[in-house]
């Protein structure tokens, strides 16, 4: 068992590891300037002179990211139970919802900032506008999924809805909500970034376009090597939640593990 | 890198097909969206400046200096309308980019505030809250300002405000913003807001603005299309200067989507910029080694550029008569 | 334990419109269930079985007729908690163990019940149906067989008066099938609820039940009630004696010469 997973975690370490090297010799042979694309090398020694300041701006993007994916799960999880029970709600939500999902929101992001102001409060608006679609939509799913029998069986045995929700529907669903939280994690990171691009003096978008303004690419690139860190690690978290909650389910299925 | 040798070829097959006929076709990357600052250029293009030095011109709109200055390093774009400043900063770190022609040698970076506000000078702003660009070097350039100008920091409410300054302003959520003076401040104006500004070049900030920029590969490659190039771009900007109304009312009719109360307001405000004693003296385009000196030592006391550079070999005024 | 009551119905139809026509699901059907008894409905598909069983419990409205537990209607009578249900997928929670499946029913119904009698009583009806040592295994650990077993139990543990049982063992194989069938007698026995069996399987619904209730499809009617007249005890002997077979060869015939009608007609 253990084995399986060393592994495989050494098969995914070398297709990185893969990947870099291409990348080194590519810059390398087709003599591209450092200045528009510099070398994992260099990428790689940048961030660790410069680890003191790509961490102290990694906390602001980290909270932004979980704020954002917290309002997300909340409110798509509300709007989903909501259209489930109500024919008349999900007619009526599923037009905005689908309008909500397809505006571009760095064109709103300036917006934002008149009506939400400076610091963590847009960020976190923009973050969860992006990653909250794919809640609604699992959780529905899910929801919609239950055997209708069971739900019959529980009305006739006298359960009143919260029982109902409770006992059958939402432990039901939580598969389907799970798989929406891995995109919606991505998401959030996403538009943490987008609403760092716009307005902000923190956070490692803000180090990537101001890296990128200052003709700092090496920098630039650092920052975008340690966002994708963050990304990876904060999937790496809702995997792993996904695994204590719903052991059962990964047991029946058989998900391939995901890192 | 592949138009980049794909117009070689067509330059080499130019040359060797014979005179008249066959016309230069290079790519010109501007700085941003394309606006009434650009009119010149387009005028240039439209009263067959550049054909007449066998060029076929296609201009492209840009997505920042700091982009299009990589994009001519690159090899990607021909020639780039662009900040010298990134210009020199990609110098310094081994991506030639020279400069033909400055263009506009005052520059527009401005504190932007409602004329209502009463603020005057740079101390007026203390107690209130300003909003400071903090994606790219405008806010070293302020930091500088306030060294130059012995400001205390802390004195002032400072907020990050990279776009939508105008608006910003207008729904009181900063006091004041610091921004090219001719897209925000008159914006505002045109909006119907009374609105005044202090030119950070008026405070002390000795940077050049926009120019016309090349590869140190494509000078040393084809010094004269370098120079038929530069000629015609200059010629284009001298005859605006003279036919302000026919430049404005060109560039209205080739770019009808545009704003053409604010396009009218911004465009002779700009205009202004391109003249100063040096221009006025040996015509618009024209830089010396001095003003490019005062410039690099800025940005070297700013930190953002951290090696110095031959200013001598980042600009030439060799090309544009 | 609750009354088990005693269930009739009088002239039951069942219609719905599709396609601008009206269908007859269930037409004049009038059966009598006594308390405690077994009682099978074996007919084809699309005979309304599984829309009887609606009626019954409730979950459809009959459009003419009426159904009565001990003389009241069916409208008049809280069922609630007095029913249990084994369908044909064993539908186990598949988060809760062989335990926590079997511990739904008295969750739900059974609340005045203290927890650790609900447990003992879970426990008890999963002794019954030798479960005890999987009582901490999830359903994807247990066999289709087993998972059923479980279902049993679920059904069993609140002792409704009442049982229904839609094809309960129809995914099974044969073996385990009759294992199953022994099993239920066994189970019914303790209970003594009333149960409603719906089957296909003729030679199921001759073996189990106390009375045979023979259905025809298009429209859903009745087409005769037998009586079965075998005691216990039912085990192998009885499967392969003649007067079994001979009673499943009369109702297969029965069914057979309804079908071919139906195929002449159509």
């Amino acid at each position: 068992m253990i084995m399986r997973h060393v592994t495989r975690m050494a098969g995914q370490i070398g297709v990185f590891a893969a990947f870099f090297i291409c990348w080194e010799i590519l810059v390398d042979v087709l003599r591209i300037h450092p200045v528009i694309l510099p070398a994992p090398s260099r990428i790689f020694v940048t961030m660790g002179t410069h680890w003191s300041y790509l961490l102290d701006n990694t906390w602001p993007t980290l909270f932004a990211v979980t704020g954002g994916f917290a309002v997300a799960a909340v409110l798509g999880f509300v709007i989903a139970v909501g259209m489930n029970y109500s024919h008349l709600v999900s007619e009526m939500t599923y037009p905005f919802l689908v309008a909500a999902q397809v505006l571009p929101k760095v064109a709103l992001a300036p917006l934002f900032l008149i009506w939400f102001g400076f610091g963590l409060a847009p960020k976190v608006v923009i973050a969860a506008l992006i990653a909250f679609f794919p809640i609604v939509i699992n959780t529905v799913r899910g929801l919609a999924s239950v055997e209708p029998e069971l739900i019959q069986y529980m009305h006739s045995l006298g359960a009143n809805w919260l029982e109902t929700f409770f006992k059958i529907s939402l432990p039901w669903a939580l598969p389907y909500i799970f798989a929406s939280f891995r995109i919606a994690i991505t998401l959030a990171v996403v538009g943490a970034v987008v609403g760092e691009f716009i307005s902000s003096d923190n956070g490692l978008g803000y180090v990537i376009s101001y890296a990128n303004n200052s003709l700092d690419t090496d920098v630039m690139f650092a920052g975008i090597f340690a966002l994708s860190a963050l990304g990876i690690l904060l999937f790496l978290v809702v995997v792993l939640a996904e695994r204590m909650v719903l052991s059962w389910h990964i047991a029946v299925e058989g998900t391939p593990e995901t890192m | 890198m592949i138009i980049h040798r794909l117009s070689m070829a067509a330059l080499a097959l130019g040359l060797l097909s014979g005179p008249a006929l066959a016309l230069d076709k290079v790519t010109l990357r501007l700085d941003w969206v394309i606006g009434s600052e650009h009119a010149p250029i387009f005028l240039a293009r439209d009263k067959g400046f550049f054909k007449d030095e066998g060029i076929d011109v296609n201009i492209l709109a840009g997505q920042g200096s700091t982009v299009t200055v990589k994009l001519v390093g690159n090899g990607t774009a021909d020639f780039g309308y662009a900040a010298p400043d990134q210009a020199m900063m990609a110098y310094a770190k081994g991506l030639p980019v020279v400069a033909t022609a400055v263009i506009l040698q005052k520059n527009p970076v401005a504190v932007i505030f409602p004329t209502a506000s009463g603020i005057k000078t740079l101390t007026d702003l203390y107690g209130k809250t300003l909003g400071v660009p903090t994606r790219g070097v405008s806010e070293k350039q302020w930091r500088y300002v306030e060294k130059l100008n012995k400001l205390d920091d802390a004195k002032i409410h400072q907020v990050s405000l990279g776009t939508g300054v105008a608006q910003m302003i207008e729904a009181h959520r900063v006091d004041a913003a610091i921004s090219f003076f001719f897209n925000d401040g008159l914006k505002m104006i045109s909006d119907g807001t009374p609105t005044s500004w202090i030119l950070l070049s008026d405070v002390g900030l000795p940077i050049y603005s926009t120019s016309l920029v090349v590869s140190e590969d494509m000078i040393k490659k084809n010094p004269d299309l370098v120079h038929r190039f530069t000629r015609a771009f200059v010629k284009g900007w001298t005859y605006a200067l003279a036919h302000q109304q026919e430049a404005l009312d060109t560039f209205l009719k080739d770019n009808p989507t545009v704003d053409p109360k604010y396009s009218a307001l911004k465009f002779p405000e700009v205009m202004k910029l391109t003249q100063t004693e040096d221009s006025e003296k040996n015509g618009i385009g024209y830089s010396t080694a001095e003003k490019w000196q005062a410039m690099q030592k800025a940005l070297l006391d700013m930190g953002i550029m951290n090696n110095a550079v031959d200013v001598a070999k980042v600009f030439t005024n060799q090309f544009l008569k | 334990m609750a009354m088990v009551p005693h269930i009739l119905t009088e002239n039951l139809t069942l219609q719905y419109r599709r396609k601008s026509s009206t269908v007859s699901a269930l037409e004049d059907v009038s059966i009598d269930i006594p308390p405690r008894s077994f009682i099978s409905i074996v007919g084809p598909s699309g005979c309304g079985k599984t829309t009887l069983l609606k009626v019954l419990s409730g979950v459809l409205k009959a459009t003419k007729g009426r159904t009565l537990f001990d003389g009241r209607s069916i409208e008049d009578t809280d069922l609630s908690g007095k029913i249990g249900y084994i369908f044909q997928r064993p539908l186990l929670l598949p988060w809760r163990t062989a335990l926590g499946n079997a511990l739904l029913t008295t969750e739900i119904a059974r609340k005045e019940i203290p927890l650790d009698e609900r447990v003992a009583e879970a426990r008890r009806w999963l002794s019954l149906t030798d479960l005890t040592e999987f009582e901490d295994r999830l359903p994807h650990e247990l066999s289709g067989g087993m998972q059923q077993r479980v279902s049993l139990c679920r059904a069993l543990a609140f002792r409704p008066p009442i049982l229904m049982m839609d094809e309960p063992f129809a995914a099974l194989d044969e073996i385990t099938r009759e294992a199953m069938q022994e099993e239920l007698l066994r189970l019914w026995s303790v209970t003594q609820s009333t149960v409603i069996f719906v089957t296909h399987s003729i030679s199921e619904a001759v073996f189990l039940s106390e009375r045979v209730i023979v259905m025809t499809a298009r429209p859903g009617r009745v087409d005769e009630v037998i009586d079965v007249p075998f005691g216990p005890p039912h085990g192998e002997e009885l499967r392969g004696s003649p007067r079994f077979t001979d009673l499943v060869q009369h109702i297969r015939h029965k069914l057979r010469g309804g079908q071919a009608a139906l195929e002449t007609a159509s």
